[in-house]
């Protein structure tokens, strides 16, 4: 097991590299300078030229790059264009915002997908199944921007209840996770719910059945476990657009994580903060893979062998 | 010797979907008596697993149903019982083989926790360290070694994990075992392997066991009667000897047992017979078997027959009318028990 | 069956440290009087880092002026008043500009300001390539005395004083610049009313009152300027009072702020203006009647109502309104669009022509520019919409010319019509995103070079009249309309109010 994770680590090396250079060159492939966006209108071309040169950005494509990824591999992600900071420091600032939103967006999809996909499922033509069926569909088409206004306008503004911006507690979190969690939550209720169908209809669901176990027994420990299984695997890939969907919500209640970060440094091409921006959360989204993996192999005793025979 | 153990009375059995009904199982009777295997025998689609589903009760949930009839165990009427009083039944009273080992078993536990469970559903009384120890037991007796219950079933071979099915079946020593093509998804020496293991475990459990299968070899090895059945009914019943032996035979099983009715050199598979079986979805009157019948008669096409051969035989073919109890139903009663 | 109990606690082991990191709560924000002692300034963007001297965008400047002061004070209105300069003076060649310092004005690190530091802070504008385009006739800053500094200019320029208000040339501490290197944006020190307390990267940015400051302590005491990208979401936070000022809020909720009987409402012509730009050199439109055409055939009013919903008003020359040098009641071409055909037939498109119309695709270009094509297409003129990312728009249209007729705004930085002009305009100016019309009319160089230099400001208004005069004759841009902006806020601020040039100090404000 331990093997197989060194190795999985090493994979991701390429990985990275391969995107750090796709998403170098398309920032600086992509026309727009820096420079005449950092000094804006009515710099002289004496003064765009001067600070270009200073900022080494005169240097051949592969130089720079090159240059790049020999800092970053010391941990040096150089300092941010546009504000001068040193864009570790800024991505350690940010990443905790991201990190809670995204984990209780998950929690909460999975908390609430998993069993509305079980019951559902189980309830397989009733009017519950319906009923979450078509709401998972109104979620997945809602687009997060507009769910996360309704919700501000709904429990901050008429209600009062929650605060409509800023992450200083956890009230903060509520209404931005919520919004996040429900496009992903449609896909797993309906992944549990298929994959629920699924698992019952097999013969060891059967076979609990003959030894007298309760219907809630089989759902718990026979289905359930065995139904997850690829739901687990979804949620892992789902991790990456979570984070996607992120930046809208970050900019919708106002937190600042990743996503914004990233946004505002794409549009006045601070491709520091773009370079690191976009390689941590491809560093994250390979780890959350790999964790994933990890995981199913734990739960999954057919695949746990596998390495273990290796 | 002979003391009854399980009757069905007219069962009848319909699974309903949108798009049509399936009569399934019509008007079967059948009795088991402590300790006896019987032998259910009939081509796919005979109704033979809904009859054993209807005796544990597990019939698909929204489509199957018993319509008419009653399958009593002892006192309890199995088709009026509650469901909790099935659940303590089931794996307890009446345990269930399925046919396919492959699937059978939960790919996510250790095969110990699949044993042990029925004994955490069942042996309230036992206390942890007996059920790992009843578990022990039960694997030694199928022939596994006991430390392989920490294995999951993808450890085991196809017939091991039979084994395995047939230690949850009779962790708890059940009164009956419903055995629904226990072997017909094994190669033949494993089959052999585990026939033989079933006919010594039922030997030394005394249990009675409703053993169905297509195979007519192995019901001639560990059946002491042998129930044929066709479209839903029971068409013939015996013991071993009159099935295997005795000279009048109903057409169809005629056709089963292809031109040499010989238990010697019985062919091992059912022999096909021309013509496919009917529709389940329209029920025939009269003999169900006239459309595929060499010896039909205008009588078969419009009234049922029921006709008893001997006390231990009964045939229900209008070829052996007049014979005793020519207005009887095919004697249930009849006892052939033990060898 | 243990390992799932084992995933379970693993789960709520991170929620528990996820949950927390953050439970700390907003402290209270009313004063022992129970007076509101805090106030929240909501920005539509994160600034950049709050170095005077490297910032030249109207977003930083906000920030700016809690921080810092300058030697001469822009007020909301536009006029200038003494800052950290008690007087000032104007050699009379217009190139030397002696400031007297005000004594006893002390730093945030409790430091006395000195000449030493103003004159440190004029030499690194003057150097940095951020604030060149306010200091480009500046050649040198020497402290006299104790009391006096002195500007050398490189040759007179009418707008200078202005260039000294600029928010660009606040004073900074020359220890503190010297001690944070190129920490300093992220840890300002000043003479301004309020001191920097934190900046929460992509959140906020605290601020405190300073009690030393100059002009006696401010009444808030706690201020918090908070980025809140999404507009409307930025618009409910104020309706809600978790934010109590909304800098340059969305036009769509203008009528809903206004009618709310808990905020005031506050707008005025903002300091940049809409002009199309051709391309003078390639194209159709290096022929000046075809640009001429262009000319007469827009209507600026519906312009101003299709593009604007109405909040702005027809530009006709080429500045804002509220920049000095403003030609009042000048008029530009009429809308013609007969005249306009007429002169597209004689430059040899009786039929019309296709030109490509490239803009960025912000909404706030969008809209008019859609305007602007149906009154194109009226004359004969199809003008091809392109909508571009702005940066590849500034690539593409503003350095490379590869367009052939634009719309695009210039914000006047100064309340100057040189900075303006003289951008877009001047030959000398050309390319670089400045002059990307390629403009090069000598006479009109000539009154630019006029009302730069000049040094009576009935001379400068008189060559800014030319400079008008000029454009609307050979049409090398189309001045077209100004939009407004605007500031809301609680009603129980008292002091807040519109600026012609965008400055708000919270110092101004104060809770009834
Ligand atoms: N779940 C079901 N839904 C509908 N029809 C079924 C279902 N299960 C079995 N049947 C039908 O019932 C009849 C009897 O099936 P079955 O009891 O499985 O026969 P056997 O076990 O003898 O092969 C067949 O016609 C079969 O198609
Ligand atoms: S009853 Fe008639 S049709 Fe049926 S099996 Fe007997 S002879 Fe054939
Ligand atoms: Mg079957």
């Amino acid at each position: 097991m331990l093997r197989y994770i060194a190795k999985r680590i090493l994979m991701m090396i390429p990985v990275i590299l391969g995107i750090s250079l796709i998403v170098f060159s398309i920032i600086e492939l992509s026309p727009g300078d820096p420079v005449s966006l950092m000094l804006g209108d009515g710099a002289s071309a004496q003064a765009v030229a001067e600070l270009r040169e200073q900022m080494g950005l005169n240097d051949n494509f592969f130089v720079r790059y090159a240059r790049y990824i020999g800092h970053a591999v010391t941990g040096d992600f150089g300092i941010s264009y546009r504000n001068k900071v040193q864009v570790v420091n800024e991505i350690a600032s940010r990443f905790p915002t991201t990190l809670t939103l995204t984990f209780w967006g998950v929690a909460i999809s999975v908390l609430i997908g998993i069993p509305v996909g079980v019951i559902s499922a189980i309830r397989q033509y009733t009017f519950i199944d319906a009923a979450s069926l078509f709401s998972a569909l109104i979620l997945t088409s809602m687009p997060a921007f507009w769910l996360g206004l309704l919700l501000i306008l709904l429990f901050s503004l008429k209600l009062g209840l929650l605060p409509a911006t800023g992450v200083a507690t956890m009230q903060h979190f509520l209404m931005p996770s919520v919004t996040l969690a429900a496009a992903s939550m449609a896909t797993i209720i309906r992944m549990t719910r298929s994959t629920m169908l699924e698992v019952i209809r097999q013969d060891y669901i059967r076979t609990a059945k003959a030894k007298g176990a309760s219907a809630f027994r089989i759902v718990y420990k026979h289905a359930l476990r065995n139904a997850l299984l690829p739901v687990v695997t979804v949620i892992g890939l789902n991790f990456g657009t979570q984070l996607g969907g992120a930046i809208v919500i970050e900019s919708v209640f106002a937190m600042p994580g990743i996503g914004t970060l990233m946004v505002a440094a794409v549009r006045t091409k601070d491709t520091p903060i773009v370079m690191a921006a976009v390689l941590f959360v491809a560093l994250l989204a390979s780890i959350t893979n790999l964790i994933v993996d990890v995981l199913y192999a734990y739960i999954d005793p057919r695949l746990k062998s596998q390495f273990v025979k290796k | 010797m002979t003391e009854k153990l399980l009757e069905i009375k007219d069962l009848s059995v319909i699974y309903k979907t949108d798009e049509e009904t399936v009569y399934a199982v019509n008007d079967l009777n059948l009795t088991l008596n402590k300790g006896e295997t019987l032998g259910l025998v009939g081509e796919t689609g005979a109704g033979k697993t809904t009859t054993a589903l209807s005796i544990m009760r597990l019939l698909p949930d929204r489509t199957g149903r018993i319509t008419r009839g009653c399958i009593t165990l002892g006192d309890l009427d199995i088709t009026r019982a509650s469901e909790a009083d099935m659940r303590l039944i089931r794996g307890n009273g009446i345990s269930m083989v399925f046919q396919d080992p492959m699937t059978s078993l939960n790919p996510i536990l250790t095969v110990g926790e699949q044993i042990a469970e029925v004994l955490q559903l069942h042996r309230l009384d036992m206390s942890p360290e007996q059920k790992e120890k009843r578990v022990d037991e039960i694997l030694e007796m199928v022939g596994l070694p006991a430390d392989r219950k920490h294995e999951y079933p993808h450890q085991f071979s196809g017939g091991m994990k039979q084994r395995v099915v047939i230690a949850i079946a009779l962790a708890c020593e059940p009164q009956l075992i419903l055995a629904d093509e226990p072997t017909t998804a094994l190669d033949v020496t494993i089959q052999a392997q585990i026939l033989k293991l079933m006919k010594e475990l039922k030997q030394r459990l005394n249990t009675a066991m409703l053993f169905i299968t297509h195979d007519l070899g192995v019901v001639a090895q560990i059946c002491d009667r042998v129930a044929i059945m066709y479209a839903g009914e029971i068409i013939e019943i015996g013991t071993t000897d009159n099935i295997f032996e005795g000279k009048k035979h109903h057409p169809y099983t005629v056709g089963l047992f292809g031109s040499i009715p010989d238990m010697t050199k019985a062919t091992r598979r059912l022999n096909p017979i021309e013509g496919l079986m009917p529709d389940p979805t329209a029920p025939l009157g009269g003999c169900k078997f006239h459309p595929r019948c060499p010896q039909c008669m205008e009588i078969c096409k419009t009234a049922k027959p029921l006709n008893i051969i001997d006390g231990t035989h009964a045939i229900g073919c209008h070829l052996f009318a007049g014979g005793a109890g020519h207005d009887a139903r095919i004697n249930l009663e009849s006892t052939g028990g033990a060898e | 069956m243990k390992r799932f109990h084992l995933i379970v606690s693993c789960f709520l082991i991170v929620a528990f440290l996820l949950t927390g990191c953050g439970g700390n709560k907003p402290a209270a924000d009313k004063a022992p009087g129970g007076k509101k002692d805090s106030l929240n300034f909501a920005i539509l963007a994160e600034s950049k880092e709050l170095d005077p001297q490297k910032s030249s965008d109207t977003l930083t400047y906000v920030l700016l002026l809690q921080v810092f002061d300058t030697l001469i004070k822009q007020r909301p209105d536009g006029s200038l008043v003494p800052g950290l300069a008690e007087k000032w003076n104007i050699s009379p060649d217009g190139k030397e500009v002696t400031f007297t310092i005000r004594k006893g004005v002390k730093f945030h690190n409790g430091d006395i300001l000195t000449t030493k530091d103003v004159a440190y802070t004029l030499n690194r504008a003057i150097k940095s390539a951020y604030t060149s385009k306010f200091t480009s006739v500046m050649q040198s800053a020497e402290a006299v005395d104790d009391t006096t500094v002195k500007l050398k200019l490189k040759h007179a320029y009418g707008p200078i004083l202005f260039c000294v208000a600029n928010p660009s040339l606040a004073i900074v501490s020359q220890k503190a610049v010297e001690a944070a290197g190129d920490n300093f944006g992220k840890n300002p020190v000043g003479t301004g009313p309020y001191k920097f307390v934190k900046w929460v990267s992509g959140e906020k940015i605290d601020f405190t009152r300073f009690d030393d400051y100059y002009r006696g302590p401010a009444k808030i005491k706690d201020v918090a300027f908070r980025f809140i990208t999404d507009a409307t979401t930025a618009a409910i936070a104020l309706e809600k009072g978790e934010i109590d000022v909304l800098h340059n809020p969305s036009k769509s909720d203008r009528k809903a702020q206004m009618d709310n009987k808990n905020l005031q409402y506050h707008e005025i012509e903002s300091a940049y203006y809409y002009h199309i730009s051709m391309n003078n050199k390639t194209g159709p439109f290096a022929d000046k009647r075809v640009r001429q055409a262009v000319s007469y055939a827009i209507d600026r009013q519906n312009i101003v109502l299709g593009g604007l919903d109405g909040i702005g008003a027809p530009d006709e020359a080429p500045m804002p309104p509220s920049a000095f040098g403003y030609p009042k009641d000048f008029k530009n071409n009429p809308y013609d669009p007969e005249k306009a055909k007429k002169l597209l037939a004689e430059a040899g498109y009786p039929n019309g022509l296709t030109v490509k119309f490239k803009i960025n695709q912000a909404a706030m270009y969008a809209k008019p520019a859609e305007v602007i094509q149906e009154q194109l297409r009226k004359v004969g003129i199809n003008a091809e919409l392109e909508l571009m990312e702005r940066a590849t728009y500034l690539e593409e249209v503003t350095k490379k010319f590869n367009y052939d007729i634009s719309l695009y705004v210039i914000t006047a930085l100064l309340p100057d019509a040189d900075y303006v002009c003289y951008t877009r305009l001047h030959s000398s100016m050309l390319g670089n995103g400045n002059n990307f019309t390629e403009t090069n009319i000598p006479r009109l160089d000539a009154a630019l070079d006029k009302g730069r230099t000049s040094q009576s400001k009935d001379e400068r208004y008189a060559a800014y009249r030319e400079v008008s005069e000029i454009v609307k004759e050979e049409a090398p841009i189309i001045p077209v309309m100004t939009a407004k902006f605007a500031i809301v806020a609680n009603k129980a601020i008292k002091g807040v109010s519109s600026s012609t040039v965008d400055l708000h100090e919270v110092y101004d404000y104060s809770w009834e």
